[in-house]
């Protein structure tokens, strides 16, 4: 090594990042070499002293506890969308939680309710891989057959452009309850159908269900992505976490709503005229707006 | 199958091995940013990335260095732009900085100027210089003698050769000691001679030619 290359390889020498033979010839020129020894000291105490300064400062330096805070918040939300993500890509579109008559008024605090949603998202997740009990798109064949297997009177919900594949018992909120397995069928060929779940929960006390409620529409907010769609028809709540954009959620349900109309039409002349609406001023939580869109949040 | 505990072990596993690494993160993001506010919003958007990339991380690799190429692609990507000048050293915080410099041991002194001034120096000082370096030379100044990354982490970090990492520190840590010497000079420490113009080393090189004799 001359003192050429000396001068210019200085840093990285002092770096560390020389191999032992390098190092070698290195010191050697500098036990020969007056003016080389001393350039070498001198920028050995230049680093010197900036890395201590340097690990000085940096020692002192404490990221802020709000900061870690923040983090720890947004890893949760992260985490959330991971689970939820979970069971969205074994294939399931959506979820729908039905509820029957005063099952709703049981779930009077949110707590409760998003309890139900979490463990109805991972009895789904489950039943979803399990065969069907009763296979079968009749919806009078599956609701004979819940008949005497649950306590409670079975609906089959009418999805619109799904139809049952068939069902099975699961259990929710510690009890048996229908569970059933919908097919979509969707307009363009070509286009991937998918599955849908449902759960029949039992109502706690018919007696305490309130009057009918109009349909109508909340806001829909899909910041994280999933929706959660919720409607009430007579005295059945559907509940639905889906990926759905707000746009397909509304066809579906206006579909579901004109189908309705006729039906109700022909049945009485005096029926509530369903409507989509902006959403109201905050009620009584028994009676909920029967159409609520709302992200996802799943408790821990 | 599906595991519902899967995202759980993960986010528990990021924890322990990421945000150990959240003081150096902040402090480096600080150096960047110039502004606690900006260094914040930046350490979060990183960890928020690298907890999203968390499965392309391959275990048992530096995860410090992963941490920081994060970090420093989030920087220059989105906020570069927005950073905010010091304040400049004014008045009455200037006359303490001279007393510091002036008020010395006239033996010490005349001895080794170069040293006494060293010697002397404060992290406050060292942080300001390297916070008034052009942007290509602060970020190897940091993670070199800040953060004490090898050069081969550092290539790994900015994703550029090992002999531009080289050629960069060296020009940075010139310039990193032009400004300290001019700043104690201008506290009327010392003269000092302009160094003669060095060129940048070239370790490959150096070698290269060992071996071809």
């Amino acid at each position: 090594m001359n003192c050429q290359d000396l001068e210019r390889l200085l840093y990285p020498y002092l770096d560390g990042e020389f191999q032992p033979e390098e190092r070698v010839d290195l010191e050697t020129h500098l036990s020969g070499c007056a003016d080389c020894r001393r350039r070498a000291e001198e920028e050995k105490q230049m680093q010197q002293a900036l890395r201590r300064a340097a690990r000085h400062s940096v020692s002192g330096m404490q990221a802020p506890a709000s900061l870690r805070a923040t983090i720890q918040v947004g890893l949760k939300q992260e985490q959330r969308r991971a689970q939820v993500g979970v069971w969205l890509r074994a294939g399931a579109m959506a979820l729908v939680v039905v509820t029957v008559g005063g099952g709703w008024a049981a779930f009077h605090s949110e707590q409760r309710l998003s309890a139900a949603r979490m463990e109805a998202v991972q009895r789904h997740s489950k039943s979803k891989a399990l065969p069907f009990e009763i296979a079968s798109n009749a919806t009078e064949q599956v609701e004979e057959w819940f008949k005497d297997k649950v306590d409670h009177r079975i609906t089959v919900p009418q999805l619109p452009k799904a139809k049952p594949l068939g069902g099975r018992i699961s259990i929710l909120n510690g009890r048996e309850v229908a569970y059933i397995s919908y097919e979509t069928l969707p307009d363009n060929e070509g286009e991937p159908s998918r599955r849908l779940g449902v759960f029949v929960l039992p109502g706690e006390d018919e007696s305490a269900i309130p009057r009918l409620q109009a349909l109508q529409a909340v806001e829909v907010d899909s910041a994280q992505g999933f929706n959660v769609v919720t409607w009430r028809d007579d005295e059945i709540v559907y509940e639905m976490v889906t990926d759905m954009d707000e746009g397909d959620i509304r066809r579906m349900l206006a579909e579901r709503d004109s189908g309705e109309k006729l039906a109700r039409k022909s049945a009485s002349p005096e029926s509530d005229e369903p409507q989509y609406s902006l959403p109201p001023t905050p009620r009584p939580q028994y009676s909920r707006p029967a159409v609520s869109i709302e992200p996802v949040t799943y408790p821990q | 199958m599906l595991d519902f505990r899967q995202p759980n072990r993960t986010k528990q596993e990021f924890e322990e091995l990421a945000l150990a690494h959240l003081d150096p993160l902040y402090s480096a993001a600080l150096r960047l940013t110039k502004n606690e506010r900006d260094a914040e919003d930046l350490v979060q958007d990183t960890c928020m990335r690298a907890y999203r990339f968390f499965d392309k991380f391959e275990r048992g690799t530096n995860i410090k260095a992963w941490l920081f190429k994060i970090l420093t692609n989030t920087f220059i990507n989105r906020y570069r732009r927005k950073v905010k000048e010091r304040t400049v050293v004014e008045g009455v915080e200037r006359e303490a900085v001279h007393e510091r410099f002036v008020s010395r041991d006239a033996t010490d002194f005349a001895a080794n100027p170069e040293q006494y001034f060293f010697d002397r120096l404060l992290s406050d000082d060292v942080l300001r210089a390297i916070d008034s370096l052009p942007i290509d030379f602060r970020l190897v100044v940091i993670l070199a003698d800040l953060q004490e990354f090898s050069y081969k982490e550092i290539a790994e970090i900015l994703e550029c050769p090992v002999g531009t990492v080289m050629s960069r520190l060296f020009r940075g840590r010139k310039l990193l000691q032009k400004n300290l010497r001019e700043y104690a000079e201008g506290q009327g420490v010392f003269r000092h001679e302009g160094d003669a113009v060095k060129a940048p080393a070239d370790l490959e090189e150096y070698r290269h030619r060992k071996k071809t004799g």
